[in-house]
């Protein structure tokens, strides 16, 4: 008989069961899965992202298919920190995985005013700072184009919480290896690697735009392989945990990014298609491992070779 | 809810546009409501992407039928399916029509919106089923009415090569210039937006309760990815899990427009 693996990841001392999560806005914030998922199997759940107050999102059309994925353009529509914290936390807080708030805000500030809520809340393991979610056109929001500023938002944001924090980075940002670099320096404790990338579509008998915001976020099974680019970027320069995503449907797609590096991964809009997809990832791997009789998901993390099969060189420590 | 793999049973062409699917499942026909929707998957494939929404049109015993017209990337695959083909269907969501004791009901249909109003009429008794289509071409056919009802059953087409000459709406009006229709008769309605816009001013003039369900591109069909809200006077809600059917009084009427 075969011992099962080690599926356990850790990120600054704290330990996941496994490494499977969901990516932010793709799983609801309460309920929406729970006739297909047992959300305790899995190793967080991460929540649609809130802003300190409620946003209605944009008009429709908010969403288009497009090959291989879709684009959206939500605007971030939810009701807000109180309602949060007043009626989400306590549903989810009866499972026993790890609970992890993405956040959005206009500006320092306010990012630390709900940090400063967050932080008193026990059932939250980690904050992920959403500082690229393309979709807004008004000046409610932040998309984080410099690296300064957002080297400001971890600064304020580690000095007033000791829990996890999650930097989600997007390819729209301009100079993303500086804006990594800055956020991994300024304390944040994990990079969430990607939010969707900026695409478009158009109804050419209508002659419009096919969703109302003009541009949205691209999403699904197209974006993967930019995804585990910018994974790879981010391993082989920085020495610091990275949460896969984009595109991940499949348990296949899920080891390409630990074996590129990636501490845990997050399926994202697959989750739409097949609302189990979180399980099936997690059920693979686990097999992959036991199959392969690998004993543990860290002792396959960052095992790239190079294209001959030789160790490639890299400054990412195996941790 | 259930995400069931099902083996296409008979995919039949019922006019020159409308087709009708059906697959066997047991626990989705015992649980499905008239109004009620299914997520499909047509393919294996990452393109298209994502489920289709189609409401259910019919259930014999453990057999699930589907009203379709082929007119887009998902909607194509499905009219080449054959029979032992496999297929995955996530439901039944969202809420269903709300049954009525006391008043008469009127169903308001275009096109392939027929579909929930035909699963309702197999269902609760009715005092007619309005549906409009662009053509006889384009026509569910009286066949498809429950043994002794195709009388109920009232056509209007926009070129009017069957039944009345122009949109359902017109001879939906009729109806509700009656004196007592405000008492009387209570609709539901599915279609195509300019109708569901018509039919909800006129049930505003003429002070009539009803029922809508929208159609509504989805995501996710769950609640999840708010890319299907309907604009409601509680503000927006995602049709897939607080609808898709709604009352025509609690929806925007701009919101219906641009469906």
């Amino acid at each position: 008989m075969s011992l099962k693996p080690d599926l356990s990841v850790t990120i600054r001392g704290i330990t996941f069961k496994n490494p499977v999560t969901v990516a932010s806005g793709t799983f609801g914030n309460t309920d929406e899965f729970e006739p297909y998922v047992n959300f305790s199997r899995l190793g967080a759940f991460v929540t649609k992202t809130i802003t300190l107050r409620p946003r209605v999102g944009n008009p429709m059309p908010r969403i288009v298919e497009t090959p291989s994925g879709m684009l959206n353009a939500i605007g971030l529509e939810n009701k807000g920190l109180e309602d949060y914290v007043e009626n989400k936390i306590p549903y989810l807080a009866k499972f026993n995985t790890r609970l992890i708030t993405s956040i959005a805000s206009s500006n320092t500030q306010e990012f630390l005013d709900m940090v400063k809520v967050l932080d008193r809340q026990a059932a939250i393991s980690a904050i992920e700072l959403n500082l690229s979610c393309p979709n807004i056109r008004d000046q409610g929001i932040r998309f984080a184009q410099h690296a300064q500023e957002v080297g400001d938002i971890v600064k304020a944001v580690r000095g007033a919480t000791a829990k996890l924090i999650f930097t989600k980075l997007s390819p729209e940002m301009a100079n993303f290896m500086d804006i990594a670099e800055i956020s991994v320096k300024s304390g944040t404790d994990a990079l969430s690697v990607i939010n969707t990338i900026k695409g478009m579509s158009v109804d050419i008998h209508r002659r419009v735009p096919r969703i109302s915001n003009v541009t949205g976020g691209l999403s699904g099974p197209a974006i993967r392989p930019i995804a585990l680019r910018y994974v790879y970027e981010v391993k082989r320069n920085l020495d610091i945990p990275v949460i896969g995503m984009g595109g991940i449907s499949t348990w296949q797609d899920a080891m390409e990014f630990i074996i590129t590096g990636a501490h845990m991964v997050a399926t994202g809009t697959s989750n739409f298609v097949n609302p189990r997809a979180s399980l099936d990832v997690l059920e693979g791997i686990e097999r992959y491992l036991t199959e392969k009789k690998i004993e543990s998901i860290q002792s396959i993390r960052g095992t790239l070779k190079d294209a001959y099969g030789k160790k490639e060189k890299s400054s990412c420590s195996p941790s | 809810m259930y995400d069931v793999e099902v083996t296409v049973k008979e995919n039949k062409r019922v006019s020159e546009v409308l087709w009708i699917l059906s697959f066997r499942s047991p626990a989705i026909a015992k649980k499905a409501l008239p109004g009620q929707f299914l997520q499909l998957q047509v393919t294996q494939a990452t393109d298209p992407f994502l489920r289709r929404p189609f409401s259910v049109y019919k259930i014999k015993r453990d057999i699930i039928e589907i009203l379709y017209e082929p007119v887009g990337i998902g909607t194509r695959i499905l009219a080449g399916t054959k029979p032992g083909d496999l297929l995955k269907a996530l439901g039944p969501l969202g809420t269903g029509f709300t049954p009525q004791k006391k008043k008469k009901v009127l169903m308001v249909g275009g096109g392939v919106g027929a579909a929930p109003l035909v699963f309702m009429a197999e269902r609760y008794p009715y005092e007619k089923m309005l549906l409009g289509f662009r053509g006889k071409h384009a026509v569910l056919p009286k066949s498809e009415a429950k043994a002794g009802e195709r009388s109920k059953w009232v056509y209007a087409t926009n070129d009017g090569s069957l039944g009345k000459k122009g949109f359902i709406t017109q001879l939906l009006e009729e109806f509700l210039k009656e004196p007592d229709a405000k008492q009387k008769y209570f609709l539901y309605v599915c279609g195509p937006g300019p109708m569901l816009y018509e039919t909800a001013r006129l049930a505003g003039e003429y002070q009539v309760d009803g029922e809508i369900s929208l159609e509504e591109r989805m995501g996710c069909g769950m609640g999840a990815c708010l890319g299907c809200v309907a604009e409601t006077k509680r503000g927006y809600l995602a049709s897939c899990r607080y609808g898709p059917v709604f009352r025509i009084q609690d929806l925007m009427p701009e919101g219906l427009q641009c469906h």
